[in-house]
């Protein structure tokens, strides 16, 4: 395979050629390297390369390899991690112009390990200012859709989607509190979860909102994403939130039959007016196949779901703002016009209303919980639109992101955020202007390795996987 | 209190510290507006059925009472 073609190879590929010795890690992240520097100019991905690193760690992996040690699937495969983790010696600038010079003297364990698990890590990527989405002016480059760079790549995770789905890594971690993962991977054509709260350490990450925060990866089919849960999963005790569960070995049970599989899929989430006519059609047609594979699909009811949008951004937002309160007084012009509005919005939230959000999420959490005592998963698509244009959603304080169709597109991504359950954007499809769409499959708390197993089923009988924005 | 309008917006900038110029007020009343709007849409008896969830933890199905 020529060095121009190293990109299109999977995580799964790569680390099975590498442990071949069929590929050089140092060989590999050149090549990243290399499309890096021709691309990021152009698709505002990375806002630090770290290029000397990952070729030093490269360079490390295949010396371990050559002398028969071995440290699994993604042992000299180059990833990249969302500008809010922690790097020792790198800047970690949440995106924003605040931590402009915000250089850690300590990893985050999210990095300790990626580094045990040998994968160089070509860089930090671009996001919305601290992870909180809608930003108008990014401080370091304007991330670009890779399947046409006059959309959006969504937010936040923006620079994590569009570096998996150009081919700049071969796949990254980005952070979803309400949706940051799930939205940018569906608007970017490349599967992407959000785990259960409590799965993945959040030990040295910029936090939004304490108790929805997760970190997931986005990858470019399921497997690799189930390889990449699997290397930064586990308890940290460093990280009080996380779970003691054991990690289970997610590719094990990827090919396991999904037949019988109950599926729910919520009429507030299918039957929306605000959902577009070819999003719903795409998952229409998604949910048909999975029954030709064998699930069993059956309509629901989520009465509290569509309310779910505001009660994130009562809850959300307001613990953020207690996070920014003091840099908002201090350093307010520092902050992009939304980013500060919004917070500034969240500051002044009646404590009356940030405690019937808290009322309200209980009843949605209720809500699903009994839905998933009945149904194996609930589904339904991960966004009710493709992608906006960039103008549209970031060209005016009254863009995509403010307002009604705000609350709309967060119907979808909130109710699995609120009540802290694992969901996987997987793509299904594209849209006549050639823009990808995407379904979203919801689980019980740490049953992720049903939602690869439904996910994998429905990839494997499609081509969405395989096909390359032309950048 | 689902009607805020700019007026009220800066009178509780002013107590929280906040300086706000007009068009910033004029899109937070909208926005806290549209969220509080929300939130009165679902059923008071629902709502009142529920305690607020101030220490929320993710466990098992198998581990659920």
């Amino acid at each position: 395979m020529a060095n121009s073609d190293l990109h299109r190879l999977t995580i799964a590929q790569a680390g099975e050629e590498i442990k071949a010795r069929r590929l050089s890690p140092v060989e590999l992240t050149q090549a990243y390297l290399d499309r890096i520097s021709s691309l990021n100019d152009h698709l505002g991905a990375y806002i630090t390369v770290t290029g000397e690193q990952a070729l030093s760690s490269a360079r490390k992996a295949e010396t371990q390899i050559q002398s028969g040690r071995h440290a699994g699937p993604l042992h000299g495969v180059p990833v990249a991690v969302k500008d809010i983790i922690s790097t020792k010696g790198v800047l970690t600038s949440a995106g924003s112009k605040v931590l402009t010079d915000n250089i850690p003297d300590h990893d985050s364990t999210i990095i300790e390990r990626l580094n045990s698990a040998g994968a160089p890590i070509l860089g930090k990527l671009n996001l919305s200012e601290f992870a909180i989405g809608g930003t108008i002016e990014h401080p370091y480059g304007t991330p670009r859709n890779p399947w046409n760079t006059m959309h959006s790549a969504g937010g936040s995770s923006s620079g994590s989607a569009v570096a998996t789905a150009g081919g700049l890594a071969a796949g990254s971690l980005g952070s979803d509190t309400g949706g940051s993962v799930r939205g940018p991977s569906a608007f970017c054509g490349i599967v992407g979860l959000r785990p259960t709260y409590g799965r993945v350490t959040r030990h040295a990450v910029v936090p939004m909102c304490w108790s929805m925060d997760t970190i997931g990866p986005m990858t470019r089919t399921v497997e690799d994403c189930a390889l990449m849960l699997r290397v930064i999963a586990g308890h940290d005790p460093r990280d009080s939130s996380t779970s003691v569960n054991p990690v289970p070995d997610y590719a094990a049970s990827l090919r396991n039959t999904v037949r019988g599989i109950k599926v729910g899929l919520p009429n507030e989430m299918f039957d929306f007016n605000g959902v577009d006519s070819q999003i719903k059609a795409g998952c229409e047609k998604a949910i048909t196949l999975l029954e030709e594979l064998g699930v069993e699909a059956e309509r629901i009811s989520l009465p509290t779901s569509a309310q779910s949008g505001a009660v994130f951004l009562a809850i959300a937002d307001v613990d953020s703002a207690e996070f920014h309160s003091d840099w908002l007084k201090t350093r307010g012009d520092d902050y992009d016009w939304s980013t500060r509005t919004r917070l500034e919005s969240a500051t002044l939230t009646p404590a009356s209303a940030y405690i019937r959000a808290q009322r309200a999420r209980e009843l949605i959490r209720r809500e699903m919980i009994e839905a998933l005592d009945r149904f194996d998963v609930i589904i339904m698509p991960s966004s009710p639109t493709v992608s906006p244009t960039i103008e549209s959603a970031t060209g005016s304080p009254g863009g995509y992101y403010q307002g009604r169709l705000d609350l709309s597109r967060r119907r979808y991504t909130s109710p699995a955020a609120l009540a802290g359950l694992p969901s996987l954007s997987v793509p299904c499809g594209f849209s006549d202007e050639g823009l990808p769409m995407a379904i979203q499959i919801i689980g019980k708390p740490f049953a992720e390795e049903t939602l690869f197993q439904v996910g994998h089923a429905y990839e494997q009988a499609t081509d969405w996987h395989a096909r390359e924005p032309g950048v | 209190m689902t009607d805020l309008n700019r007026a009220d917006i800066i009178e509780m900038a002013k107590a929280a510290g906040l300086e706000l110029d007009e068009a910033r007020a004029d899109t937070i009343a909208s926005r806290l507006s549209g969220i509080l709007s929300e939130l009165d849409q679902i059923p008071i008896e629902n709502m009142m059925s529920a305690e607020p969830v101030q220490i929320f933890s993710v466990k098992k199905a198998s581990d659920r009472g």
